[in-house]
Order: structure tokens, then sequence, then C-alpha cells
């Protein structure tokens, strides 16, 4: 594949792989060194790109989150262990939940976002990683397993994880504005 | 073998009420568990609000987490993607179409008669011209060297998170010798560095030997460090057990940060990191050594001349 050609396929997708590098990184400036060195290695891969469906989106992905990962154990940082959840203590499979009790739609858009913007940055990587994937790229949790190298197990563990750090944040929210929360997910045991 | 690993709805385990609400929120129910899904929709009063729920929360997450890449993101990467391009650099930009022949008959026009002021108009108009051609090309070559402008203000502390990581990234990707290194290195040997560089960076293009450290000079090119102005990187191998092993030196033209004395040779530390980074300046030019992780850095040091006072800077 010719630069021109590469240029015209992966620049479209430079937005999504912004993204993803700040999710991954956490600092608007690592994140554009993060994609510059990541559009250079897909450049010097692109002969071995294959149209698989989808774009060239997803190899960007795969691009994108090894470079980091890779960075990282270069690094000798330590990377996070799948294994450690922040505090959080994992069982085998999530607990049945009931839903909140209070609705989204009840509750303000701006304190909501607000909200979550917070717990969000609050996740690791891993987990806003997942978020990110999933909800802003509206990717299958297959593709995102891929993307990510780990089993589709783990992303639906970390993608349930995750919703529940937003989904309780979201409780304390609605217990501050006075609606009750009896039945949030907050009394969940994990 | 973590929790995560066994928590598998698709492998067929045991499935949970609010598993299979949420695979049905996210559209990835398989099919064949559509049944139980039914069962627990009319089993469970809030099975619906469940779901409506956490499609609410998709949505929102989408909205909170959509955000587009900063401006001069894009020319930043074009740039360093036709930098990288080794087949770019050998095409010639394509020159302007021949102007059409004038046909045989037609006579040459008679040149204009102008006023004193008319031409003073036209000269001013010129020199405005001239000036903007000017700076635009400055700028566009700027842009497609993927430089950022010239940024002394920063100093050496701010900069060396930045410039670390981009130093080490590039001495990486190029420390293979591969199509990274064959597509940005224009000159193979030393003696071309100077007639083929100087003009990129700004100054005669310095021709560093390291022979007699027992490295054999391998490439030079354009590069892009951060902040200071244009450089160059220049890569060198020495044999070693494992193969030939590559060392880095980058050279910047530029003003130096304030807090960077030329007398001084600063160690860029960065936790974990395998290498340090070493730089120095004299006069306009900056240098940044990245050396053979576990070598002895001295000798090649003192082929370079390096200032012998050391300052360590985190980064």
């Amino acid at each position: 594949m010719d630069r021109a050609t590469f240029e015209e396929l992966a620049m479209q997708h430079l937005d999504a792989v912004y993204r993803m590098a700040l999710k991954l990184t956490g600092h608007p400036e690592e994140a554009q060194d993060l994609v510059q060195e990541t559009f250079l290695r897909a450049l010097k891969a692109s002969e071995r790109y294959e149209e698989r469906g989808g774009g060239m989106r997803p190899w960007l992905f795969t691009i994108v989150h090894n470079c980091f990962y890779t960075n990282v154990k270069r690094n000798k940082r330590q990377a996070t262990a799948v294994e450690d959840f922040g505090g959080v203590a994992s069982d085998d499979r999530p607990p049945d939940e009931p839903p909140p009790a209070w609705s989204l739609a009840e509750l303000d858009w701006e304190h909501v976002d607000g909200r979550l913007k917070t717990a969000i940055e609050d996740l690791k990587p891993e987990y806003r990683t997942v978020l990110l994937l999933w909800g802003v790229e509206q990717l299958k949790y297959k593709e995102i397993a891929v993307i990510m190298e780990v089993p589709v197990g783990t992303i639906m563990s970390r993608l349930h994880r995750a919703r529940l750090a937003l989904t309780r944040s979201l409780g304390d929210l609605a217990a501050e504005l006075g609606f009750s929360t009896d039945s949030s997910p907050n009394s969940e045991t994990t | 073998m973590t929790d995560e690993n066994q928590y598998n709805p698709l492998d067929g385990s045991p499935l949970s009420a609010a598993v299979l609400l949420r695979l049905e929120a996210d559209g990835e129910l398989p099919e064949a568990w559509r049944q139980r899904l039914d069962e627990t929709m009319q089993a469970d009063p809030h099975a619906e609000d469940r779901i409506a729920f956490e499609r609410a929360l998709k949505l929102r997450v989408s909205k909170v987490m959509a955000q587009s890449a900063p401006a001069g993101l894009a020319e930043r990467v074009r740039a360093s993607l036709a930098e990288a391009d080794p087949q770019a650099q050998a095409i010639a930009p394509p020159s302007a179409p021949a102007a059409p022949a004038l046909p045989a008959t037609s006579a040459p026009a008679p040149a204009p008669i102008y006023s004193f002021r008319q031409r003073l108009t036209r000269y001013a108009l010129a020199a405005v011209l001239t000036l903007l051609v000017g700076v635009s090309g400055f700028l566009a070559w700027q842009g497609r060297n993927g430089l950022p402008s010239p940024r002394s203000d920063i100093t050496l502390q701010q900069a060396s998170t930045r410039v670390f990581k981009f130093v080490d990234s590039q001495a990486r990707i190029c420390g293979d010798l591969g199509r990274y290194f064959k597509g940005k290195m224009k000159c193979r040997e030393l003696g071309e560095v100077p007639s083929t560089l100087s003009e990129y960076l700004g100054t005669q293009a310095p021709a560093p030997s390291l022979s007699g450290s027992g490295y054999r000079f391998e490439g030079a090119g354009k590069c892009a460090v951060p902040y200071y102005g244009p450089s160059l990187h220049y890569v060198y191998t020495r044999e070693a057990p494992s193969g030939r092993v590559p060392l880095s030196l980058f050279v910047q033209h530029g003003q130096a940060p304030a807090d960077m004395s030329e007398g001084s040779l600063y160690e860029l530390v960065r936790e974990g990191a395998e290498v340090h980074i070493y730089t120095w300046c004299a006069g306009e030019l900056i240098y940044y050594l990245v050396p053979v992780p576990g070598d002895d850095v001295e000798e090649v040091l003192r082929d370079f001349s390096a200032p012998a006072t050391r300052v360590e800077l985190g980064a």
C-alpha cells in the first residue's frame, strides 16, 4: 500500500485513535506522541494490513494499544495486572442487580455528565479503554477482545466493573440530589 | 487464570439475569439464549428498566468520552508520515505545467507606461507579496518537517519528559535499521552529511565519527525533536555478542533553553527506562545522545567533546 492510500484510509480515524491514546495515557501531550508513533508504525506495517470489514479503525486500535503497552513494558513501569481491580473485590460472576431506583432521565444531564467524567477518569486505563471502545466506538465485545488481546470474558468483566463504578457514582449523585436510592446498585457486593 | 477470564457467558457458563439483560442492552445476546432472556423478563418486573438504564448509560458515556484530536495533530502526523516514506522522498515534486506556446503570429505587446505613483504602488505591493511568500514559505517548511515553532522559552526541565520520550522512541524505531530507518536516513556516508543536510538544519551539519570508540556510522536524516528547532538524527552501531547494537545522536539547531549551560552535560533520567539520555549544547547546536543500554558511555562522550560537569534531570 503506498503512503497516499494509507493516509487516505488511516487519517479518517485520527480522532478515534487520539481518543484511545488519550484514555490510555491520560495526558494530551503524551497522547499526541503516541498517535504519531502509532501512525508511523502502521505505515511501516501497512503491507501486512488486510481489510476484514470495518475499515482500518480496529487495526489502528490494535497498534495504538500495543504501542502503549510496549512502551510501558520497555520503561519497566509496573503494568497493571489483570487481577488488580483497584481495591474492588472480585468474584466469579457478577451477581444479579436490581435497577437503580432513580432514572437517568430524572437527573440533570449537566450533573450526570460531570459526575460521569470524574468517574471515568478515576478508572484504570484498561477499563477506560474498554468503555471507550464499547461506548464511543460502538465495537462488539469480540472486536474489543481482539484489539486488547484478552479473552471476551475479560472484556465483559471489565465492562461490567466499569459500568458498576459509573452507576455507583451516579447513585451517589442521585442521593445528593434527594432521590431515593434504596435499591440502587450501591448495595451490591462485589 | 483470573476471575475475569472465568466470567464468559459466551462460552456457555451459567448466566445471571444481570448479564443476560446487559447482553440484550448491548445487542450481544446470542439467539440461543433468547428464551432464557424472555423468561427473565417475565419473572423480573425491573428487567425492562435495567435494559433502559444500561442503554441510557451507554449513550451518556459516548457523549462524555467523545473527543476530537487537537488542532495541528493531523498536520503533525501527515508530516511525519511524509518524512518516513522512502518513496515520497525519491519523487521530485511535480513541476508546474509548461505555459502554452503563443501563436507564432502574435506580436509582442507594447510595454505599458506607468506614472511614478503607479510604479511606487507596484513596488510596495511587490515588497509585501515577497514578504508574505517568505513568511508562508517558512511556515510551510516548518509544517512539512513537522516542526513546532522553536520555543527557547521552554526550559529543559519543562521539555525533558517530552524530549526524552520522542528521542527514545525515534532511537528505538530506527535502531533496527529497517524500513523506517531506510526511509528516514538521507545519508549513508558520514562525509555526505554536511552537503546534504546543512540546508535543512540551517547551519553546517556536523559529521561526528565514532570509529575511535568502535562505532560504525549507519545513516543520518531529518528529525523533529520538539521545541528548539530543526534537528538531525544520526545512527551508529557497534558489534556485540547479540549482533550489532545501535547508538543514536540527535543534533538540533536552535537557541538553547535558558536553564541549559554550555559547560554542562545533562543526564536525563526517566524512572524505569533502560537508558539515560545525555544532552549538552555547543553554540547553536543542542546534542542528545541515546547510548546502547548498559554501555560505558564515557568514551563516546569524550569523542563528542561533551562537557564534563554533569547535571542529572528527572524526565
